[in-house]
């Protein structure tokens, strides 16, 4: 009998707003001093029987680089982009396809599907649940857009009036983006469920923006009596266009939808439980990369030389629950990047790891047959100028067509260096005595920072990064 | 960025200096509202020298004029 694999995405997820990582919040909540941080009773209840990855940081950013990460195995970021599905790509659905697996695809991140990007490549179901930021779905010119916030503050205008068109018929909670993704998992669960070997994959881009959770959500993080700017896709950049109160309440939007996500989650993984799976099926709940909210004095995923990759962003939720209990309950501190799912899944799925594939299967670690699966992280972006469409890069953070290569970083586990491209400046933080990478101490350690330039050059060199993107990050004369 | 390129200054409510590259786009963002209504022609140097922390918007993105600067070397 075949086993069974359920992968939950949410899109921009951070890690201090999973409740089960126990990390101290970020900044206060006006009028909830006595109140949780973050409310997310699904995913705790999921990390109990679970492992709790500590040190899961990003690979290639952001959204759908690291869909290739996934799919591929492959570290991406070294030299590729934001990109569709290359044709001569080794994915997850075609490999387990070849050995007998069923595979459903129930998605709302439009960069998955549209511009031909094609990651429904090789399920054999998909469902895109339509409306999302930037899906042209609905034209209706009747439909009102009001975004009740100063145009300067609103990132793409016209695509956040675009997506509150796609709302137009929303009414209850289950109207919600994500719940209607949930919603739709769950019947073909309810459908398939007895298939004899199956990959579930269930992607939603909440709680990426626009913000925009069900008021009852909202009312639990925004302060009681707000009455400013609404900003439902703030601009990226330095975040100092927001006043603190304004920036206090796109912070509580976001929450919002977390909970959000975190209830539906909580329905889907019910269902699993009563239909019998939970015993036969690996369930990996993840996200792809954090947001910034004021930390750095940045918001959102800024890009160029505001860039850098810092913890936040970087260094997000994995949960990892296996059928016959392994590590469960435990917190795994290791360093796992998303490349590794793929081997991760396959070996589960005792189907044979194909050699495209980069990166390591956790199981042995996990098992303790070896202590760690990688001495560092290595995380970044690969410059715009290799994007096959504007329009689709703009989705996500992307600076400006002015093809600059970015930072890229380094991280072990103790320390984080940001190695930026020519001429800009590098960082090095401590991040056993700063974790919030306040104070760079490059300067003090310039030997760690180039035992880690060291590594991240031969990982470039191993990886396939062509010669002219490595030099790019030599040191300097 | 260059300090002789023309660029266009707006205010926000709060009378913050909002920095943008085409005039198009100033009128766009213009707040009638504003402490300084209007829209005032500048070249990026004249914003760096007196206001290296105003925010200037290029490519769906806020910077720090200081910082477009360093930029460009």
């Amino acid at each position: 009998m075949k086993r069974n694999v359920i992968l939950i995405m949410n899109d921009s997820l951070r890690r201090d707003h999973v409740n089960a990582y126990g990390v101290p919040p970020p900044w206060p909540r006006p009028g909830h001093e006595e109140e949780p941080f973050i409310r997310t009773p699904n995913l705790d209840r999921l990390a109990q029987s679970a492992m709790l990855f500590d040190r899961y940081y990003i690979a290639s950013y952001p959204t759908v680089p690291n869909r290739t990460d996934l799919y591929t195995g492959r570290f991406g970021f070294c030299y590729r982009g934001w990109q569709p599905l290359e044709p001569d790509d080794v994915i997850l659905p075609e490999i387990i396809g070849r050995h007998g697996y069923t595979s459903a695809l129930f998605f709302d991140t439009p960069p998955m599907g549209s511009n031909e990007y094609n990651y429904m490549r090789g399920f054999d179901a998909w469902e895109w649940i339509r409306g999302q930021l930037g899906d042209r779905y609905i034209t209706d010119p009747r439909v009102p857009t009001p975004v009740p916030a100063d145009k300067h503050k609103v990132r793409r205008m016209d695509g956040t009036q675009q997506y509150l068109r796609n709302q137009r018929d929303r009414r209850y909670e289950k109207d919600y983006i994500a719940p209607r993704t949930i919603t739709r998992a769950m019947e073909w669960l309810e459908d398939n469920h007895t298939l004899d070997g199956f990959l579930l994959w269930v992607d939603m881009w909440d709680p990426h923006e626009p913000f925009d959770p069900p008021p009852h959500y909202l009312a639990l993080y925004d302060r009681p009596g707000y009455d400013g700017q609404h900003i439902i896709f703030p601009q990226y950049g330095r975040a100092d266009y927001m006043t603190a109160d304004e920036l206090n309440h796109v912070r509580a939007l976001y929450a919002g939808e977390v909970t959000l996500c975190d209830t539906w989650v909580g329905y889907l993984l019910d269902l699993v439980e009563r239909l019998g799976l939970l015993d036969n099926t690996l369930i990996l709940y993840m996200t792809d990369h954090g947001h910034l909210f004021g930390d750095h004095g940045l918001e959102g995923k800024p890009g160029g030389q505001l860039g850098n990759l810092y913890e936040p962003t970087m260094r997000i939720p994995l949960i990892i629950r296996h059928p016959d209990g392994l590590g469960a309950g435990e917190r795994i501190s290791p360093i796992v990047q998303p490349p590794d799912m793929l081997p991760t899944i396959l070996e589960f799925l005792e189907v044979p790891i194909p050699p495209t594939v980069q990166a390591q299967s956790i199981w042995p670690m996990v098992r303790g047959e070896a202590s760690r699966i990688h001495d560092y992280a290595f995380c970044g972006r690969y410059p715009l100028g290799t994007m096959y469409s504007y329009t689709a890069a703009t989705f996500d953070g992307w600076a400006g067509p002015d093809r600059v290569a970015s930072a890229l970083t380094v991280v072990d586990e103790e320390w984080s260096f940001i190695c930026a491209p020519e001429t800009w400046p590098s960082h090095l933080f401590h991040l056993v005595e700063d974790p919030d990478e306040t104070e760079d101490v490059i300067a003090r350690y310039p030997e760690v920072a180039a035992r880690m330039r060291g590594a991240l050059l031969a990982f470039l060199h191993e990886m396939g990064a062509p010669a002219e993107r490595i030099a790019k990050y030599a040191p300097r004369s | 960025m260059d300090p002789e390129t023309i660029v266009y200054l707006i205010r926000d409510r709060t009378g913050r200096i909002i920095v943008l590259t085409s005039r198009e786009e100033a009128e766009e963002f213009v707040i009638p509202e504003a402490p300084v209504p209007g829209i005032e022609e500048r070249p990026f140097g004249w914003v760096l020298e007196h206001h290296p922390r105003a925010l200037v918007r290029v490519f769906y993105q806020y910077y720090w004029a200081e910082e477009l600067a360093w930029v460009a070397g």
